[in-house]
């Protein structure tokens, strides 16, 4: 992780291609209490499983559960691909 | 509010004294089978939102030992809001529990431990069934039980639900260890075990000793109304200690601490080899990608929907044979010898035999065949994922994916599918969905579009009149989204795994909904007839016909009955053509057809009018009993302004007014 490289360029959970891995750096605070209930927390690792027709909720996979989020919250979730 | 907030009912245990044991899981964890496996019976409570959720107790005897297994909703974390308004702690302390049953994935640790490490802050015996061991071991996963119990510093078991295994050595510790606690409790034992080991920083643990100082020195210094504080209440009650409760209202700073050591110690416990992905996660993986995830959710719409239609119909031709060859004779010799009046006796025969009939030929049928649909594709896990494939499209009329299968349903019966809306989050969305719901045309509703077009103006004109029930129902949908305050949510939300549904549960859940729907529609059902027997045997229908009739010809370009017609329609919409013929043949004194009472087109605006228009006096009642007199009346008002204004326009654009 290049904690130098400013957050708005780090790719999050709405822009990262399909198949794509993630290691959570942060997450927007109006979204960190619901997304901690599912393990999204800073230091996770998520893949993008699939993204549903004409921009709908995009699933994620973190363990072996499949979490669907909104494009709102995808958005809120920023990281840099695992080393 | 529930019995949580009164210090006096937290501590409201069972008054035989008999330990109790809380089972605590996230959802999709199959803590249900759990609890019917070791309680040998399923059940259906229904927890919607805004409602006040009643917990489940179940007695159970293991190891010699009689206690209490409550059944709480599955929940994410303590301060989680999983089912009505309270978060999952009070429903927790409710439960007034002398030790913890958490049921765990066993394939996905990292994920649930974060809940049982909260349990264990709570002070109280826990103990871990690392369920879906079975599922794990197909994925190549497997639990160090006794590594994972050293860690917990409690009982931890690999346990199968499904098949029972694990189950009984996973209660039988439970209720031991609650046992124990309850002998503490009352002064026949004394305290032992030792302390877990502390996972949390030094700065927390003094935060920790601090608010537990302060919630348990709350009721001494202030007396219990004085303290106005449901967790210095519990402490005070003996519920759980004061570190029990700090470690709830420090959650939000502990949880995060949680969930990495949920993450260390999955690492620990888990013994992994590789295995082929199972193909239950790749059908998963398929059911929320585009394709063929979006042909296989049309695929298996359209086969509810001709299922529910096919069964429904055999059934109700079956039902409705019997009922008039064994039943209704029987009513037609008894109530009028009981009645001596025969216009009452008449008006009462509508009620018992007509209403009850209705009832039994829509209500067994249609909707218990659909609820035994739903619940097949809720237990399967299929539902949440063809409800986020489809979030987006639905999202256009304000609504989430989950409302799909409520609105398709409303095909066959909208009383079950405003039921159905349950399965939406917030009141706007419910409030949207219903009255979206409401404009489908059940069944009753499209026999009749069928039945007045199809003959007279041919299938195409038949087809015409659906398409436009359609088009004004996508377009109030859109109206309603733009109009009603609010906006859709975000959505965090767990897919449930695909998994062969339970037919234990399938027929608990459909059982328990059905019995609520009977309970609740047959009074209306048979209150309606009797309403439209009186109206009808007394002949007050004529004087209503020449009030309004001019108001419907200039309207709509129907006769004065037509409009009759629609309004009684109300009480029994599948009696709307019935009625129809029925007063036509009292006015011109003798038997007629629909085509000799009124042109194509006339048929055509009848037919969408008697679809759109005011749901029927059952769907009206489950708005009530749903969304309340307010929302109820301003659906009803809305389907009854649309149906009117379209009905004026395709009077006018076919000429006929």
């Amino acid at each position: 992780m290049s904690p130098e490289r400013p957050a708005s360029d780090r790719p999050t959970l709405a822009t990262l291609h399909v198949g794509g891995t993630l290691r959570v750096s942060d997450v927007d605070p109006a979204h960190a209490e619901e997304l901690l209930r599912e393990g999204l927390r800073p230091g996770a690792v998520v893949r993008v499983a699939s993204r549903t027709p004409l921009g709908g909720p995009v699933i994620v996979v973190m363990g072996r559960s499949r979490i669907a989020l909104s494009a709102d919250v995808a958005t809120a979730v920023r990281g840099e691909p695992p080393a | 509010m529930t019995a949580a907030c009164h210090p006096d009912e937290a501590a409201d245990r069972p008054v035989d004294g008999l330990p109790v044991v809380a089972l605590v899981g996230r959802p999709n964890v199959g803590k249900s089978t759990f609890l019917a496996r070791a309680s040998g019976r399923f059940v259906e409570t229904a927890n919607a939102p805004g409602t006040t959720v009643s917990l489940e107790r179940r007695r159970v005897h293991a190891r010699g030992r009689d206690a209490w297994l409550v059944d709480l909703p599955g929940t994410r974390s303590l301060d989680d809001v999983p089912a009505g308004d309270d978060p999952f702690w009070r429903l927790l302390l409710e439960a007034a529990p002398d030790a913890i049953l958490v049921v765990a994935d066993a394939g996905d640790l990292a994920r649930h431990l974060p809940l049982a490490i909260a349990c264990r802050d709570l002070g109280l015996p826990v103990v871990l069934a690392a369920n879906l061991a079975d599922e794990a071991a197909r994925r190549g996963i497997e639990v160090d039980t006794g590594r994972l119990a050293q860690l917990l510093n409690g009982p931890a078991h690999a346990t199968c639900g499904r098949a029972g295994q694990g189950v009984d050595a996973a209660v039988g510790d439970a209720v031991e260890l609650a046992a124990q606690r309850r002998g503490v409790l009352e002064g026949t034992r004394s305290p032992r075990g030792s302390a877990p080991a502390p996972i949390y920083a030094f700065a927390d643990e003094m935060e920790l000793r601090r608010t537990a100082t302060e919630l348990t020195a709350k009721h001494r210094s202030l007396g219990a109304a004085a303290a106005a504080d449901p967790l210095a209440d519990a402490v005070a009650a003996g519920v759980i200690s004061g570190r029990g409760a700090a470690s709830i209202r420090l959650a939000h700073a502990l949880d995060p601490k949680r969930w990495a050591t949920a993450t260390s110690w999955a690492a620990d416990v888990e013994r992994r080899r590789d295995a082929p992905e199972p193909l239950a996660d790749r059908a998963a993986r398929w059911s929320t990608s585009p394709w063929p995830g979006i042909p296989v959710f049309l695929g298996v719409s359209v086969a509810a929907f001709l299922s529910v239609l096919l069964v429904g119909g055999v059934l109700a031709a079956a039902l409705a044979a019997a009922w008039s060859a064994v039943v209704s004779p029987a009513l037609a010799a008894v109530v009028p010898a009981v009645i001596p009046v025969p216009v009452a006796a008449r008006a009462v025969l509508w009620a018992v035999d007509g209403g009850l009939l209705g009832m039994l030929s829509v209500g067994v049928p249609y909707v218990l065949t659909f609820y035994l649909l739903l619940a097949v594709l809720e237990d399967s896990g299929y539902l949440t994922s063809a409800a986020v494939l489809m979030d987006r499209l639905f999202g256009v009329l304000g609504l989430p994916g989950r409302a799909a299968i409520p609105v398709l349903a409303a095909a066959g019966c909208n009383v079950p599918a405003i039921y159905g809306t349950r399965v939406l989050r917030t009141r706007r969305e419910r409030v949207i969905g219903s009255f979206l719901v409401t404009l489908v045309p059940c069944s009753a509703r499209s026999a009749v579009v069928i039945a007045a077009v199809a003959p007279f103006a041919g299938p195409a004109a038949a087809l015409a009149a659906f398409g436009v029930v359609m088009g004004v129902t996508i377009a109030a949908g859109l109206g309603a989204n733009a109009l009603i305050p609010g906006r859709q949510s975000s959505l965090v939300l767990e897919l449930a795994p695909l998994r062969a549904p339970v037919p234990g549960h399938v027929a608990a859940k459909a059982w328990w909904r059905f019995r609520s729907f009977v309970v609740q529609a047959t009074p209306i059902m048979l209150a309606g007839s009797l309403v439209l027997g009186v109206v009808y045997e007394a002949g007050w229908w004529q004087a209503i016909a020449s009030a309004i009739g001019p108001a419907v010809q200039w309207s709509l370009g129907l006769p004065a009955i037509a409009g009759v017609a629609v309004g009684f329609a109300f009480l029994r919409k599948e009696l709307a053509l019935q009625l129809l013929i029925a007063f036509a043949a009292i006015q011109l004194g003798r038997a007629t057809g629909l085509g000799e009472l009124m042109t194509p087109a006339q048929l055509f605006v009848y037919a969408v009018v008697t679809s759109i228009s005011i749901p029927c006096i059952a769907t009206l009642a489950a708005l009530r009993g749903e969304l309340g007199n307010r929302a109820a009346a301003g659906i009803a008002a809305s389907t009854l302004g649309l149906a009117l204004g379209t009905g004026a326009l395709l009077a006018r654009l076919l000429g006929i007014a």
